[in-house]
């Protein structure tokens, strides 16, 4: 096994590997930054280049891009609540309040520091555990990946904004539109009027471009400021500081690499739903809880700490058994074909060489993007301090051209601007959009493998799966917690 | 227009929304319906409880709800009603600038499906850096114009996506 680790090294030591390592890291970032667009496409885009080449190097430019697109996507999330795609998405809740309050530097320093740690635990991970996890991701089900689910709608409590009944709303909201678009399990078009483009369903990333990128922007036009008035708002926190959040957490980043190293061994969970599970346990883990969707750096932390670890995880049953753990691993799966490799059980003998030279890859392309993000964040923190009045009309243009290159079609752009709208409605009248998307991500999550329960063992399929009921036991539990604390608190406020 | 009305028109709009999707998925399978129209029956409960809730406070606690009320500590309400007193003082003409808004993405969808995307960027940037007077014409432009090369140059060169070329396209290749 040490010859493997020290093969798969060397692999990566030679000229062709370096370039296409530093080449996939710098696009990485950029294809990060850019709304819409995210790791699949990132890698998508570079498929086609990489025939002919070393295949650890061909490996270095795909997974080197993938591991960029991480921070790239938290970014734009932190500065200006514009998550680059669908997993930035938690960065938002607490990032962008960071920057509001003159802490820009310290949300990105955290946040580069956070995917960096969680990526070398979520390596170390892999590298361990590929032999074991086996029979873990055979025990579960669809009827504990809907407990999964419904443990993610447990945050819902925390982004009510003082308004739980409009919080509810706002799910129930995103869990409808959701279902828009053709039913999968009975191939039935719903909420579709006739119209083609929905046949596909709302595109999440849209989705959140309206939600988020647009409505900021309509509500900085309103405003006519910066986001970051540094009259008022002073630069406070540095980068060292951020850095130093993300150690002092060291237990946090722990739990939250392993969740995401857990999420990424389930197929088709995705790190969208990792990185709003990682903000979720963040939550009812925190003796403040009240302190997030506020500016917590825990919050920052969590997040890109499990999105970080969840690549290693996406890597096992990719590499154990050829069953990619996303999208972005199935377009692995691709390019292994394209190499000539076969993965399953062969991987860990014929080729344990290349499973370690990907264990580097995450390492070194980790590494390398929080060497570049922290050079790079005091300038990224100016950003925020730009005038609305160049800030919008760019922003906006990049947010509908996003919008449209993400699936090609023209009524995303229609759609984006309807969900600015609706963002903008709902920020206004307190209906919160961060529910709005927790619905919409685990909507048919919940449906999908709710309708397999029933098919596969009734409706009493609860009573046939103990495990499944002991997550329910769990996700009851931890849902009640934030009440109950919140009680407790009211309690001795009031003793007091 | 008072908060409590604007209010109103919200819950009112949402419960429609979730009156649609009952009356929509009667034309659904069992199956296919078995999850969003007890999510929708349940959100017309909720709503309607809302409008009652909203309608039955005074003004002051309208961001407030039947859960929330035992939870909120009073000194926040206080801040937040003191802040929301000083932004609106603020922003007298807050109607006007909110219209503004939705006319800026209005006009930019409407750019976009009448000119094509690169072109409504074009048009779109330099038109809102001239209209409010932040930068002289010459940077306006130049700024317009170093800012669109780079959406072409990235999007269209670097990501090789076909961008949408608008309405207007077919009449220009006829008179071209």
């Amino acid at each position: 096994m040490l010859e493997a680790i020290g093969a798969g090294l060397a692999a990566l030591l030679t000229p062709q590997a370096i370039l296409f390592m530093f080449i996939g890291v710098v696009y990485g970032l950029v294809i990060g930054i850019l709304p819409g667009l995210g790791g699949v496409v990132a890698m998508a885009l570079l498929l086609p280049f990489t025939y002919g080449f070393e295949k650890a190097a061909t490996l270095a430019l795909l997974l080197g891009a993938h591991i960029a697109t991480i921070w790239g996507d938290s970014v734009t999330s932190i500065l200006f609540s514009v998550p680059g795609s669908a997993k930035g998405l938690a960065l938002c809740f607490d990032g962008y309040p960071m920057t509001k309050q003159g802490q820009a530097k310290r949300a990105l320093a955290a946040s580069a520091t956070g995917a960096l740690l969680g990526g070398l635990i979520g390596a170390v991970f892999l590298a361990l555990c590929i032999p074991l996890i086996r029979p873990v991701i055979l025990a579960l089900g669809p009827s504990e990946y809907l407990m999964m689910a419904l443990w993610g709608l447990t945050v819902i409590a925390t982004f009510s904004e003082g308004s739980l009944m409009k919080g509810l709303i706002a799910s129930l909201l995103g869990v409808l539109v959701a279902f828009v678009g053709m039913d999968v399990v009975t191939a039935t078009p719903r909420f579709t009027f006739g119209a083609e483009f929905l046949m596909d369903g709302i595109s999440f990333p849209v989705a959140m471009i309206g939600l988020f990128a647009v409505s900021e922007m309509m509500k900085l036009a309103i405003r006519g400021t910066p986001i970051v008035d540094r009259s008022l708002v002073t630069e406070v926190s540095t980068v060292w500081q951020g850095v130093k959040d993300a150690f002092q957490h060291w237990w946090l980043v722990m739990r939250s690499s392993l969740l995401g190293l857990w999420i990424g061994v389930l197929p088709g969970v995705g790190a969208s739903v990792a990185g709003l599970a990682a903000y979720a346990q963040a939550v009812q883990t925190s003796k403040t809880p009240e302190r997030f969707g506020k500016g917590a750096v825990e919050g920052v932390i969590a997040p890109d700490a499990t999105m970080g670890a969840n690549e290693g995880g996406g890597l096992m049953p990719t590499l154990a058994f050829g069953i990619p753990g996303g999208e972005s691993m199935a377009i692995l799966l691709v390019a292994f074909i394209s190499l000539g490799v076969v993965p399953g059980p062969e991987m860990l003998t014929k080729h344990l060489d290349l499973v370690f030279s990907m264990v580097w890859i995450i390492v070194i392309a980790n590494v390398a993007v929080t060497v570049i993000g922290l050079g790079i964040t005091p300038w990224l923190a100016r950003l925020p301090t730009l005038h609305a009045n160049l800030m919008v009309p760019i922003v906006l243009s990049v947010c509908f051209v996003g919008a449209y290159a993400t699936r090609g079609h023209i009524e995303d752009v229609l759609v984006a601007a309807v969900f600015g709208v609706a963002g903008y409605l709902m920020d206004k009248y307190r209906y919160s959009r961060a529910n709005f998307v927790i619905g919409m991500v685990l909507a048919v999550m919940i449906e999908r493998n709710l309708h397999i329960s029933l098919t596969l063992y009734g409706r009493d399929f609860l009573l046939q799966r103990p495990i499944a009921l002991a997550m329910l036991v769990f996700v009851i539990v931890t849902a009640a917690l934030p009440f109950v604390r919140s009680w407790r608190r009211n309690r001795r406020a009031l003793a007091a | 227009m008072s908060r409590r009305a604007q209010e109103n028109i919200v819950a009112v709009a949402l419960l429609f929304f979730f009156g649609g999707v009952i009356w929509l998925c009667q034309d659904f399978g069992p199956r296919a319906r078995m999850i969003p129209l007890p999510l929708a029956i349940f959100g017309v409960v909720l709503t309607v409880i809302q409008i009652a809730w909203q309608n039955l406070r005074s003004t002051d606690e309208l961001h407030l709800d039947l859960f929330s009320t035992a939870g909120r500590s009073p000194v926040l309400d206080e801040e937040s009603a003191t802040t929301r007193t000083r932004e609106s003082a603020a922003r007298s003409p807050a109607w006007l600038r909110e219209a503004g808004a939705f006319g800026i993405v209005g006009l930019l969808i409407a750019l976009i499906f009448v000119t094509g995307i690169i072109p409504a960027v074009f048009l779109f940037t330099g038109g809102y850096f001239l209209l409010t007077r932040h930068y002289s014409m010459r940077a306006s432009l130049a700024y317009t114009a170093i800012f669109t090369s780079a959406i072409y140059l990235l999007f269209v060169v670097a990501l090789q996506i076909q961008p949408y070329h608008g309405m207007l396209a077919p009449l220009v290749e006829r008179f071209s």
